[in-house]
């Protein structure tokens, strides 16, 4: 396929779609559900891309996707230009490895710490048995592990010591990009900040790129260079961290980080001004799929779907902000 | 010691002199009276079972037309020569009793390998592939289930005849249905979970993670499954061999003790009530075991 690639591109996904056939009950039929719609993503080396977005937007399918775990119903992913699929399951596995949410349920608990940490060494057909042990020792060390817990089961460490096992299982095989699907919410908030800290020193020593899910806007500020958000299964604007969220464009962007709260106790819950209903995916409004909850919405926004259009300061998919010479022509 | 988390010197409980793995799961064990119990009784059988040559007083085919329904000890007519007394042929009946351990156990657990090899085959690809796999197994237990194993197993031995391994086959063949709708929901379960997405992401094969992240996670529900099946599988023998179609004599099954002593049951009631007793004892331990065993080994139930 004719690649945009932008150069020193790491992974690029290129119009990636993802559809789900949803039965309906016996005599309905199935129907077609777009958890991703036509994403489009470049990741630079060293840097953090945060995708953010409410529950059910596809953020996690996307990660999927880009993990290989679930193969796109459309478009493609290419790693440092190449198709991944040409690179096969163990070679995407050497590139790409996975911090999953919940490590209560990412490691298995029939295995030791020191066997989780080197199955994808064992995978791989890399080392002897002892030598796969000697790096997962040394690997365990560096997330902060001593050597004592190497013959422990995962039932026996705190969550925080968990996912600095699961960190250590993604590392393990030097990969280029870790994709981290809210590796933090699963936690204590006094453990949240040390795994943060983690994953930043580890980035800074081994040069990591992290593809970063979260719906925490505030661990999203400290650790991102460039943020995506996520609608109902389409970017709606992306753009680096800092501009984002001084002057952040998309309605949906500015009722998400209004949605933040604040320690201060008498501001009360926020109020975002979206309501509470999230729309049905498998019945996406026409248009714009945002113009439903917006308190900005013209007329045109029922009817025509805006594209993600490149400016200035960053990507963003909203008629509010097209050229003005171009005027909108309003489908009836 | 450093705690990783809170990077002070802590001292938990965990670094107090710690005991093995092994010598753990083995406290856990003994910590249940019952499962020490049923452990313990199964353990007896099959040492029984083991050391039936060197145990039994008699030759169990042994026939002695001058010593016939002589009663146990604790009867007036009793001796010590045959403890348990003999039955209509002169048998000595502790002998048969003693060998009759061997095929109930063979057959409980040469059933078990069978049917489980089969059910735990389709319920674990059904579980993890899904889709169309799995409505085809599931259309295959729904029409094994609509067959009642005993009339099954009657027709079949009726038809082919029926040895000790006709029996076995039968049943092995007919009893995987449960273990394929247990294995098929435990897989289910566990292939959602991350673990499996990890292994996957780490580029592993279908076959590493069924046998390395899949069924070690499910082999608590097929202990369970097992011993249950090995329980149902020793009395649906004794029902064949109680009907004349399972079993053949002069083979010592308990079953078999049963439906020949059935005649006398009025004159010498022991010889009924042996061999049902201890199908029973059997039954009752095997179950206890496995109850014991699901508990134990299962991670959740831990403290």
């Amino acid at each position: 396929m004719s690649s945009p690639s932008s150069p020193g591109a790491l992974l690029e996904a290129h119009d990636l779609t993802r559809s789900f056939s949803v039965s309906q009950g016996l005599f309905e039929g199935r129907r077609i559900l777009h958890a991703v719609n036509g994403v489009s993503l470049s990741i630079a080396k060293g840097e953090v891309l945060c995708i953010v977005g409410e529950s059910g937007c596809g953020k996690s399918t996307l990660a999927r996707m880009l993990l290989g775990l679930l193969p796109p119903s459309a478009g493609a992913i290419a790693f440092g230009g190449e198709d991944v699929r040409r690179l096969g399951r163990l070679g995407m596995a050497r590139r790409v490895q996975p911090v999953f949410q919940d490590p209560y349920s990412s490691l298995n608990p029939r295995r030791t710490v020191a066997s989780i940490v080197a199955l994808p060494l064992a995978v791989q057909g890399i080392g002897s048995s002892a030598e796969r042990r000697k790096r997962a020792l040394d690997i365990l060390d560096k997330v902060g592990l001593p050597k004592r817990f190497a013959d422990r089961y995962p039932r026996e460490l705190s969550g925080g010591q968990r996912q600095r096992v699961a960190i250590a299982r993604a590392l393990i095989l030097n990969p280029d990009v870790v994709i981290c699907d809210e590796p933090t919410s699963a936690l204590d908030v006094s453990v949240q900040s040390q795994i943060l800290n983690l994953l930043g020193d580890l980035r800074r020593e081994l040069g990591l790129t992290y593809v970063f899910i979260s719906h925490n806007l505030v661990v999203v500020e400290h650790i991102a260079t460039r943020v995506a958000v996520m609608y109902l299964g389409r970017i709606v604007e992306l753009t680096g961290t800092a501009t984002l969220f001084r002057a952040p464009r998309h309605p949906y962007t500015r009722a998400l980080l209004a949605s933040v709260l604040t320690p201060e106790p008498r501001a009360g819950i926020p109020d975002t001004g979206l309501g509470l209903a999230f729309p049905d995916p498998l019945d996406p409004p026409p248009g714009c799929p945002f113009h439903p909850r917006c308190p900005s919405r013209m007329p045109h926004c029922a009817t025509v779907t805006p594209p993600l259009r490149q400016d200035e300061s960053g990507l963003v998919a909203c008629h509010l902000y097209e050229p003005r010479t171009a005027a909108p022509t309003v489908v009836a | 010691m450093q705690n990783p988390e809170t990077g002070t010197a802590v001292l938990s409980v965990a670094d107090a002199p710690e005991l093995s793995e092994g010598r753990k799961l083995l406290r856990r064990f003994l910590g249940q009276k019952a499962f020490t119990l049923g452990f313990g009784l199964l353990a007896l059988f099959i040492a029984i079972a083991l050391l039936a040559p060197l145990l039994a007083p008699h030759d169990p085919y042994g026939q002695d037309l001058t010593a016939r329904n002589v009663p146990p000890f604790w009867y007036a007519k009793g001796d010590w020569v045959h403890p348990l007394g003999t039955d209509p042929l002169g048998r000595d009946y502790l002998s048969r009793l003693i060998y009759g351990a061997r095929i109930s156990l063979l057959i409980g657990i040469c059933v078990v390998i069978i049917s489980g090899v089969v059910g735990t085959t389709m319920g674990v690809l059904a579980g993890y592939f899904g889709g169309r796999i799995d409505m085809a197994m599931t259309f295959l237990v729904t029409t094994r289930l609509s067959m009642p194993v005993i009339l099954v197993a009657l027709a079949v031995v009726a038809i082919i005849g029926s040895s000790l391994w006709i029996v076995i086959l039968v049943l092995g063949l007919l009893k995987w249905d449960r273990f394929a709708v247990v294995m098929r929901s435990a897989t289910q379960q566990v292939r959602s979970l991350d673990y499996v997405a990890a292994a996957q992401a780490a580029g592993a094969s279908t076959t590493r993670i069924i046998l390395g992240e899949v069924l070690p996670n499910i082999a608590p529900h097929l202990i369970v499954v097992a011993t249950l099946e090995a329980a149902s599988a020793i009395l649906l023998e004794a029902a064949l061999s109680f009907l004349g179609l399972g079993v053949q004599p002069p083979l010592p099954s308990w079953g078999l003790m049963i439906s020949e002593a059935k005649v006398h049951m009025f004159f010498s009631f022991w010889q009924i009530a042996l061999p049902g007793s201890a199908l029973a004892l059997l039954i009752f331990a095997i179950n206890l075991a496995g109850d014991g065993l699901r508990d134990a080994i299962s991670p959740e139930g831990r403290n």
